[in-house]
């Protein structure tokens, strides 16, 4: 057990427990500003972890992401404005409950069960991680194919409204990663003669772009008026956390199981689990006709599944390299660069970095009930930071940010032109997340198509010649058939198919 | 600014006829069947393929070829989404003869402006935010900001 050891001396060490610290400030403080995501504050992270060693950097962004997905409870709950999208799910619910006088009440529900669900992801984590990666070490690169292709095409069916919308986003980060020379065959591809674009597009001034720039442009072009604050009283958010531990158990266990369950598919991530969590409890609850009028039971269900989601996520990304939502498809970004190319070789030759990992999950998710505690209670003034005076700041910090990833001028350019696309692509409904993923697995889904087109001679029934890949191969196409066969059926059903954008045009 | 799924599906026809006549001639690996050109040609069908449903569910919505999205109707949206892309342009023309001040600077001022921040504040806030990045970014994560025009007084 020396590996365990090992790995407490790296997370305990002053520099890397205060920069988990000031990561977790940065994260509760990003998520609770309406308008600025988690994946965001993730964004605005990397750039500065470039500077430090692999286990500070990899805790900060850890720390992050967990105190911005809690965070994002806040303004939903006081202004009906989810400060990320993994909150959205129960956010009228919340919203509701400020109504009835019990901001409280809800934030503590929030708080609470968002620290318990993510120590459970976090134990699944550390349990089925190291498994997997003695399953994955007889993967070859069919199955990596057929992973590869499993979280794309999760990410663009199941998390999108629309489909076609979804595959559309996926299509033009594949085509992004397509740049470059890094490619089977060596050869540079789509540069213009830039020498810049020979490495390929940075992805992760593409990734600023798409999550940052576009949303400063959003905000600005929405005015970036400052938000009404709630004229609501809040009291004591620990108050009433035994009855609903009492209560509630159940819905907790059912919502950590989902969350976990959804968090693991390559693909699929937090906002996904919230939802479908929310939809469960409904389903199964007694008190069907109190949902939607503030009703604490559907919240603790979904925030329950949203925080077990984030650290289950990190098992697909871990161990293929799969990243399961857009804040683990960055995290891997900055693993590469850092030398812990994730795989389940990491799990072999540097177990400490990975035990140190998990400990952080631990820390993370415990110093969120203190931080968490100070901020609903400063919940209203986090609120009232101006985003007038806050936009033009992190424009700043984007433009430094993507510069800094190799010191070149041309990243910005890059930043631009794909914050654009971002806003274009969000006024028309099409999805932001599944292009980040195109980008990120985009090199890899071609090294092992064209590897196994190589070994095969060009068979393409080779693709499901093993029986993991054949499983996975199966299960990818029946993603892909089934929204034509419900279109189909639609077409044969009398009534008229409803037309016009999905549930995320909103 | 929301495109009909017609004209996105066009738009997308377009984005497969280049992927498609751009990687044509990409050679193959020596020996072998296939090579640089294959992957970006099955991208080119999948746009393709996309651009079909969505021509056809186009069509059949009757929705207008554009739909002005709500912020293009805010009295400001158009012009600040406008001048935000502008000043990113001005940062990267003209940052390295400049200096990484002398260039964000006048960005956070204006960008403030834009937002109807006071005069005072804002330009209070772009020289704090200036200096700070500057020492943060450049002082303690060592990356090379160019100094530009105020390099002679550089005190580090």
């Amino acid at each position: 057990m020396g590996a365990i050891e090992q790995a407490a001396g790296l997370v305990f060490q002053w520099d890397v427990l205060v920069t988990i610290f000031f990561a977790a400030v940065f994260g509760m403080f990003v998520g609770a500003i309406p308008g600025l995501t988690a994946t965001m504050a993730i964004a605005l992270l990397v750039p500065v972890t470039f500077f430090m060693d692999p286990i500070p950097a990899v805790g900060a962004m850890v720390t992050c992401a967990a105190m911005a997905i809690f965070a994002g409870d806040i303004p939903g709950t006081l202004l009906r404005i989810p400060g990320t999208p993994a909150s959205a799910a129960y956010t009228d619910e919340a919203y509701a409950m400020t109504r009835k006088g019990e901001a409280e009440k809800a934030l503590g529900a929030n708080l609470l069960y968002s620290a318990l669900g993510g120590l459970v992801g976090t134990a699944v984590l550390i349990f089925a991680a190291p498994h997997l990666a003695e399953v994955a070490l007889k993967f070859s690169s069919t199955e990596y194919f057929w992973m590869a292709m499993l979280g794309l095409t999760c990410a663009a069916f199941i998390s999108s409204g629309s489909p076609v919308k979804g595959l559309v986003s996926l299509l033009i980060g594949l085509s992004v990663a397509t740049i470059g020379l890094n490619n089977p065959a060596g050869q540079p591809r789509f540069t213009f003669g830039h020498t810049e674009m020979m490495g390929g597009i940075d992805f992760i001034a593409a990734m600023i772009g798409l999550f940052a720039v576009s949303e400063i442009l959003r905000n600005a072009a929405g005015g970036a008026r400052n938000l009404p604050v709630p004229q609501v009283p809040i009291g004591n958010p620990l108050r009433g956390w035994g009855t609903m531990l009492r209560t509630y158990w159940r819905q907790q266990i059912r919502g950590n199981v989902v969350g976990v369950g959804v968090g693991a598919l390559p693909g699929a991530g937090a906002d996904l689990a919230a939802w479908i969590a929310y939809a469960v409890s409904r389903r199964f609850s007694k008190n069907k006709e109190k949902y939607g009028t503030g009703h604490v039971e559907g919240i603790v269900e979904a925030t329950s599944a949203n925080n077990a989601a984030v650290g289950s996520a990190w098992v697909p990304a871990l161990v293929f390299g799969i990243p399961g939502d857009t804040i683990t498809a960055i995290v891997i970004g900055v693993l590469f660069v850092k030398g812990l190319n994730p795989g389940p070789t990491l799990f072999i030759f540097n177990p400490q970095n990975i035990y140190a990992i998990f400990l952080i999950f631990i820390l993370a998710n415990l110093i969120m009930i203190p931080l968490g505690y100070l901020a609903i209670r400063a919940g209203r003034q986090l609120l009232r930071v101006p985003r007038r005076i806050i936009m033009p700041v992190i424009l700043a910090f984007c433009m430094v940010g993507a510069f800094a990833t190799n010191n070149a001028v041309f990243n910005i350019g890059i930043m631009l032109a794909f914050g654009i696309l971002g806003f274009f692509m969000e006024d028309n409904g099409i999805p932001v997340a599944p292009c980040i993923l195109g980008i990120v697995l985009g090199g890899m889904v071609e090294q092992h198509f064209i590897t196994t087109m190589i070994r095969s001679d060009g068979e393409l029934l080779a693709f499901f010649g093993r029986p993991i890949a054949a499983g996975l191969g199966v299960v990818t196409l029946l993603i892909w058939i089934t929204p034509m066969i419900m279109w189909l059926r639609r077409r044969g059903s009398p009534t008229p198919a409803p037309q016009g954008a999905g549930p995320e045009g909103a | 600014m929301r495109l009909n799924d017609a004209l996105l599906g066009l738009l997308l026809f377009g984005v497969a006829a280049a992927l498609y006549l751009g990687s044509r001639d990409f050679r193959p690996i020596p020996g072998q069947q296939i090579g640089a050109g294959a992957f970006p040609t099955v991208l080119a069908t999948g746009f393709a393929l996309c651009g079909v449903i969505l021509v056809i569910s186009g069509l059949r919505s009757r929705l207008p070829a554009i739909v002005w999205t709500d912020w293009t109707r805010e009295p400001d949206g158009i012009r600040n989404v406008v001048v935000i892309i502008a000043l990113v342009i001005f940062y990267i023309a003209f940052s390295r003869q400049l200096g990484f001040m002398l260039t964000m600077a006048p960005i956070i001022l204006i960008m403030l402006r834009l937002f109807d921040v006071g005069w005072l504040l804002s330009l209070t806030i772009a020289v704090i935010a200036v200096l700070g990045m500057q020492y943060l970014f450049g002082r303690f994560l060592l990356v090379p900001l160019p100094w530009g025009l105020l390099a002679p007084i550089r005190w580090w």
